[in-house]
């Protein structure tokens, strides 16, 4: 049997990208465009895997991740989260001493800030983030190596 | 006064009549003998004779007790009383003889005696007085030197009881005894001293200031009894004094080592008074600059004029920005604060400069904007990243559909494919106008603005596009405010965007049952800085904390159709060049609070200026 992916995304344009990539190896896939119907969605039947936006309307990734931790039924599930910030913060942790000579990036520090704390709660790991825009091969490798084939 | 007959005339009247009858009664005596046969004639005169001189006699005994030794007694008894101090008695002064003019004399030389005396007794009452109510104080020492007057001013100023101190030696008064002997010394070699400083020891041991005034005391025959001091206590002028001298060091100490530059200027434009911060500041030593014209240190001598013409004109010139040429050659960034100097009759005698070096305070500034920039332009290139990367996703994410469409020929694919394509396209010439429209800037237009009537205007446009979404629009008129200093057209715009998005966020969110959802218009009047606050709030859907640090991220977008991401991003520039900022509180799902804080004076004031 086919496994699930849930994807949730305000952008119908990455829906669409990553439904066909994903289709074409062989997952199921369901959709939300924002984290209120996701979370529904995810309490009807729970998918093998998540692939969440980060940076959604009104309520961001982050949130939606967050309530999904603290949901008994949906502590376990394997999360990935889109971001368009996941290459520089990678960057940013290795330049960490190099804060004066980077330009200000109000995202990135707020970004970051939530990623520290989700780190020292253990809910969040760097592998888990999938940058924008989303290679198709990348992403299926990780995927598989989150849930198999 | 009575006139009687004399005593002399009284005398000389007794003896003629006693004469006289003696005389007669001789001759009768004698005719009768003749007359008579011889018999016992011898006898007969004999005892006549002798009676009528017994009778003289006693006459004479009687009439000079009577005219002489009573009214002696009288005058003696008289005196006696006088003497012993009767002064009411009075002689009847009744008679009309010597002894009553006597009587008359001494009762006018007792009225005399007693007016002198109550004149006497007036004065030494009067000089009493003064001695016992001088503020002063008065001691009186005898010669054996023991305090003999304690006056009350004495006994206040010192806090002895007289009774304490009288018998005293004087010199246990003194602080320093030995001042006393000074005192005393001169008092020997020039016959008085006058303000002689030193201090009395009170009774709770404090020490008073006194100024010490001696002269010597001689009783009636011109004995010397004594001395008699009169001391002013001036504790309180030594105090006032001290604290006066402690000023001036202190305000000389102030202005030597103050770290600003301090010079004063006379009439001439000659420097008085250079100090230790100029010397330091300017590398010239005071000795190098005094006398030498004001004008020449200054790097552009006009300033100096137009500074003295601001004085000239507002009485005093604050925080001058100027140059001061260094002794190296270098222009040293001051803010110049001047005032007028008068002597102590009110006479202008110059100028007093205070100047700040301030830079430092420049190259920090200079610093700040410039870390400012980098902010900005940071945010920026943050924004056009994010932006570009959400395009670019849907470019890969077009050509991976394009491209197995085209390989499996699955022309859905292909068709979705090229949509994501053409909407990538679209994204990016969108993404292009709204950095140029971010880039370009505007032109303020700065005028006087009813705030509340703006905001109320604002809620006017707004209230159908709420209305036809089912929203409660809430806002009351704000009347009678101060109008501020602003843009009233970007203004404008910008509440009418923040106040579209909050309509937006309560569109989007699922309303429980009962609960209205509202955006609500509010203009607070100044708070105690003189800043008007715009509030506008929503119960709508509210933003998580990392959205909320994006809101004024320019190119940021929560809106997946229509939002260019420039709106608040621009709203946030346009409140910051009016001098305010804009502040966001927002939970999620609860709702949103936009606060736009304006000063009440724009710092602009006036002045139209172009931002970009």
């Amino acid at each position: 049997m086919a496994k699930t992916v849930m994807l949730v995304d305000d952008d119908p344009n990455t829906i669409t990208f990553l439904s066909a990539v994903l289709q074409d190896n062989g997952y199921e896939v369901r959709s939300a465009d924002n984290g209120s119907d996701g979370l529904k969605a995810l309490k009807e039947a729970v998918p093998d895997l998540l692939i969440l936006d980060v940076m959604m309307p009104k309520k961001s990734g982050f949130t939606l991740f967050k309530q999904i931790r603290r949901d008994e039924g949906l502590k376990k599930l394997p999360v990935l989260m889109l971001t368009g910030v996941a290459q520089s913060l990678q960057e940013m942790d290795e330049e960490a001493d190099d804060t004066l000579q980077r330009p200000q990036d109000s995202l990135r520090e707020a970004l970051r800030k939530q990623i520290e704390q989700m780190r020292g709660e253990g809910l969040i790991k760097p592998e888990m983030f999938v940058d924008k825009p989303v290679d198709p091969e990348s992403l299926i490798s990780q995927v598989e190596e989150l849930i198999g084939r | 006064m009575r006139r009687g007959r004399s005593l002399a005339w009284k005398l000389s009247a007794a003896v003629i009549v006693i004469v006289a009858g003696t005389l007669l009664a001789t001759v009768a005596v004698d005719q009768q003998l003749i007359g008579e046969e011889l018999q016992n004639r011898g006898l007969y005169t004999v005892v006549f004779v002798a009676g009528a001189v017994a009778l003289s006699v006693l006459t004479m005994v009687v009439l000079i007790q009577r005219m002489l030794r009573r009214p002696i007694q009288r005058l003696i008894d008289g005196t006696q009383r006088l003497a012993e101090g009767e002064r009411d008695f009075r002689f009847p002064g009744v008679r009309g003889d010597e002894f009553g003019e006597l009587e008359c004399a001494f009762n006018r030389m007792t009225e005399r005696i007693n007016a002198d005396a109550s004149e006497l007794s007036e004065a030494k009452d009067y000089l009493e007085g003064v001695i016992e109510n001088s503020a002063a104080i008065i001691i009186t020492v005898n010669l054996d030197h023991q305090i003999q007057t304690f006056n009350t001013g004495a006994e206040q100023i010192l806090g002895f009881n007289r009774s304490e101190v009288i018998g005293q030696k004087m010199r246990t008064l003194f602080v320093r005894g030995e001042d006393r002997d000074k005192a005393l010394e001169i008092l020997e070699n020039q016959d008085n001293v006058r303000n002689f400083e030193t201090q009395f020891k009170t009774k709770s041991g404090e020490a008073r200031d006194v100024l010490l005034t001696l002269s010597r005391l001689h009783d009636r025959e011109g004995n010397l009894i004594g001395t008699f001091g009169i001391s002013k206590d001036i504790t309180k002028e030594k105090e006032l004094l001290r604290q006066l001298v402690y000023s001036r060091d202190y305000l000389e100490g102030v202005i030597e080592n103050s770290a600003d530059i301090i010079i004063t200027v006379n009439l001439d434009h000659e420097i008085q008074t250079f100090n230790t911060g100029a010397e330091q500041a300017l590398g010239f030593t005071r000795r190098e600059v005094i006398g030498q014209r004001m004008r020449t240190l200054f790097v552009r001598p006009e300033d100096r004029d137009e500074a003295l013409a601001m004085l000239e004109d507002e009485n005093s010139v604050r925080n001058y920005a100027t140059q001061f040429k260094t002794k190296s050659g270098a222009a040293l960034d001051v803010l110049l604060t001047l005032s007028r100097l008068h002597d102590r009759e009110g006479n202008l005698i110059g100028t007093f400069g205070i100047s700040k070096d301030i830079t430092k305070e420049k190259e920090l500034l200079r610093q700040l904007i410039q870390s400012k920039k980098l902010i900005a332009i940071g945010q920026a290139v943050t924004g056009i990243n994010h932006a570009t990367k959400n395009i670019l996703n849907a470019l890969t994410g077009g050509r991976y559909l394009v491209r197995s469409g085209m390989n499996t020929g699955n022309e859905e694919r292909l068709t979705e494919g090229w949509a994501m394509v053409e909407d990538g396209i679209e994204k990016i010439s969108g993404l292009s106008k709204n950095l140029l429209a971010y880039a370009r800037g505007w032109k303020s237009e700065i005028e006087d603005c009813d705030l509340g009537e703006l905001v109320w205007g604002v809620a006017d446009s707004l209230v159908n596009k709420a209305r036809g979404q089912g929203i409660e629009l809430r806002s009351d008129p704000t009347n009678g405010l101060e109008p501020i200093r602003c843009d009233p057209k970007l203004l404008r715009t910008t509440i009418m965007d923040i106040a579209s998005n909050a309509i937006d966020a309560c569109a989007d969110k699922d309303y429980e049952e009962g609960e209205t959802p509202f955006v609500s218009l509010k203009v607070h009047p100044p708070d105690g800085e003189g800043r008007v606050v715009v509030e506008i709030s929503d119960n709508g859907c509210g933003m998580d904390e990392l959205t909320v640090n994006r809101v004024f991220e320019p190119f940021f977008s929560t809106k997946a159709e229509g939002g260019t991401g420039v709106g608040l991003a621009m709203a946030s520039r346009i409140i910051e060049e009016h001098g305010g900022r804009c502040d966001v509180e927002s939970t999620l799902d609860e709702g949103s609070t936009f606060r736009i804080i304006l000063p009440g004076i724009n710092p602009e004031d006036g002045k139209e200026s172009t931002h970009g």
